[in-house]
């Protein structure tokens, strides 16, 4: 799956790396980001966290995240 | 009630009483290093969850810990059905959604000169008066009526909403039944209030949220009945209300026992949202949260049976040495990432962004305009109720020359 955060509306909520910790967290200026360890060279996520992942996009309260693929 | 198998680790922890509340970090640490996962045989059994690790854990998981029965263990005297903690996913995301869009950070910094207009008025009425208490003339002001002015209420009604709040909240635990009819009676002259306000805004609707909850369709296209109304604006003003009271007066406590942090935070401006979240993070405006097990289920070296109460101390995890190296120490530039000060998951505060914003302002309007303000910690109190949140109930401070 593909995994895309819009840092325009990221405000740093944290709710993504609560919910899927192994596959989000801040950056130093406070925003989500992907984490290295969780991106392929393709720049896609593996499956194995999927459920989690959905629901970190479907909590994020500022909808920030999309999943596709 | 379930009871707990032999070998569980049992304990009358009790985080209302007022043995917890004379000592709650070190009780909490007792606990947190013998038996993270343990059994409490207070108001009626529930487990009690201490480590940062299982934490976030289990507030992170909304399908097994369930947020339905409402997040407080005993009941809120205000209700156990609060728009949106006591739902989960995905109605939750539906209320959620509604009411984001009125406390994001885009919003909440629109609304930034009006806060500190508001702010300042206040505190510019302390200087003028040379002493006052810092609980009862500031903390517990501003985020009442900020909240209120977001809802589009008359500011000129929040001192006589607080008092209200302030009175059945410090009854919360109070087993009583002649304390807890008089909260019963307050909790309905309080919905009567709101759906006051309800009914004014569906005959004139304004830019406000009211005017958003009482006229507009939330969930499945249907408008909020006047039940679920009152119960999410029971909310919005009971949640910042203690919580950043607490936070605020938990700094400058912590600023009057060490000059040198309040010279630089004075100085520098911009370690304020910094000494913000350490602070919130040792002194937890929030002491913990309640859930209710879904299915059995093993956790934490337990097996939790269904309908189990649980109670995830945030207050504590946030001590928690595995996450928080020397978890005691104020350190103004910690890394805050792993802190639950704001909670953890679907149900992180909705309002930190409007909480941190009100917390920045009244630093800086204190810095400003109290110059050289001398809080008297000998005389401040500190609340017997730690069960909710680390609060003062008075801290009484003075400008040079009056004490």
């Amino acid at each position: 799956m593909r995994i895309d955060i819009d840092r325009t509306l990221c405000e740093g909520n944290a709710v993504c790396e609560a919910l899927a910790p192994m596959v989000f967290d801040l950056d130093d200026s406070d925003q989500a980001r992907v984490l290295p360890e969780a991106l392929r060279p393709d720049g896609t996520v593996n499956d194995e966290h999927r459920m989690l992942v959905e629901r970190a996009a479907d909590g994020c309260p500022r909808l920030a995240i999309t999943v596709t693929g | 009630m379930n009871s707990p198998a032999d070998t569980t680790a049992v304990t009358d922890f009790d985080h209302h009483s007022a043995t917890f509340a004379e000592r709650p970090f070190e009780a909490l640490a007792e606990l947190r290093d013998t038996s993270p996962v343990a059994w409490s045989t207070a108001h009626g059994g529930f487990w009690v969850i201490t480590d940062h690790e299982h934490v976030v854990d289990g507030l992170a998981d909304y399908a097994t810990f369930s947020s339905t029965s409402g997040p407080a263990i005993p009941a809120n005297p205000f209700g156990t059905r609060h728009i949106p903690v006591a739902f989960d996913p995905p109605t939750h995301g539906l209320y959620r959604k509604v009411l984001n869009e009125w406390y994001s950070k885009a919003e909440i910094t629109r609304r930034e000169p009006e806060i500190k207009a508001m702010v300042e008025q206040i505190v510019a009425g302390l200087a003028a008066r040379r002493s006052w208490d810092f609980v009862a003339d500031l903390a517990n002001v501003s985020p009442g009526a900020v909240t209120l002015g977001i809802l589009g209420w008359d500011p000129a009604r929040r001192l006589e909403l607080l008092d209200v709040m302030t009175v059945s909240m410090r009854n919360q635990a109070n087993p009583d039944p002649d304390v807890q009819e008089q909260n019963a009676q307050r909790n309905v002259w309080f919905r009567e209030q709101i759906l006051g306000e309800a009914e004014d805004r569906r005959a004139h609707p304004r830019d406000d949220l009211m005017t958003v909850v009482a006229t507009q369709p939330v969930v499945g296209g249907a408008q909020l009945t006047d039940e679920e109304l009152c119960d999410c604006v029971v909310l919005l003003l009971l949640a910042g209300f203690h919580t950043t009271s607490g936070a605020f007066t938990a700094l400058l406590a912590h600023l009057q026992r060490h000059p040198e942090d309040r010279l630089r935070l004075d100085q520098d401006r911009d370690l304020i949202p910094d000494a913000i979240e350490e602070i919130i993070r040792i002194y937890s405006p929030a002491t913990a949260h309640a859930r209710r097990v879904t299915t059995d289920t093993d956790f934490g070296g337990v097996r939790m049976k269904e309908g189990d109460w649980t109670l995830f101390v945030n207050m504590s995890a946030n001590h928690d040495p595995d996450a928080f190296p020397e978890p005691e120490k104020v350190e103004l530039g910690r890394n805050r990432a792993k802190s639950v000060a704001f909670g953890w998951g679907v149900h992180r505060c909705l309002g930190l962004h409007l909480a941190r914003l009100i917390l920045r302002l009244e630093v800086e309007a204190v810095f400003d305009l109290l110059p050289g303000y001398e809080i008297d910690l000998d005389r401040a109190e500190l609340s017997g109720r730690m069960g909710q949140g680390y609060f003062y109930d008075s801290m009484p401070a003075h400008l040079p020359g009056k004490a």
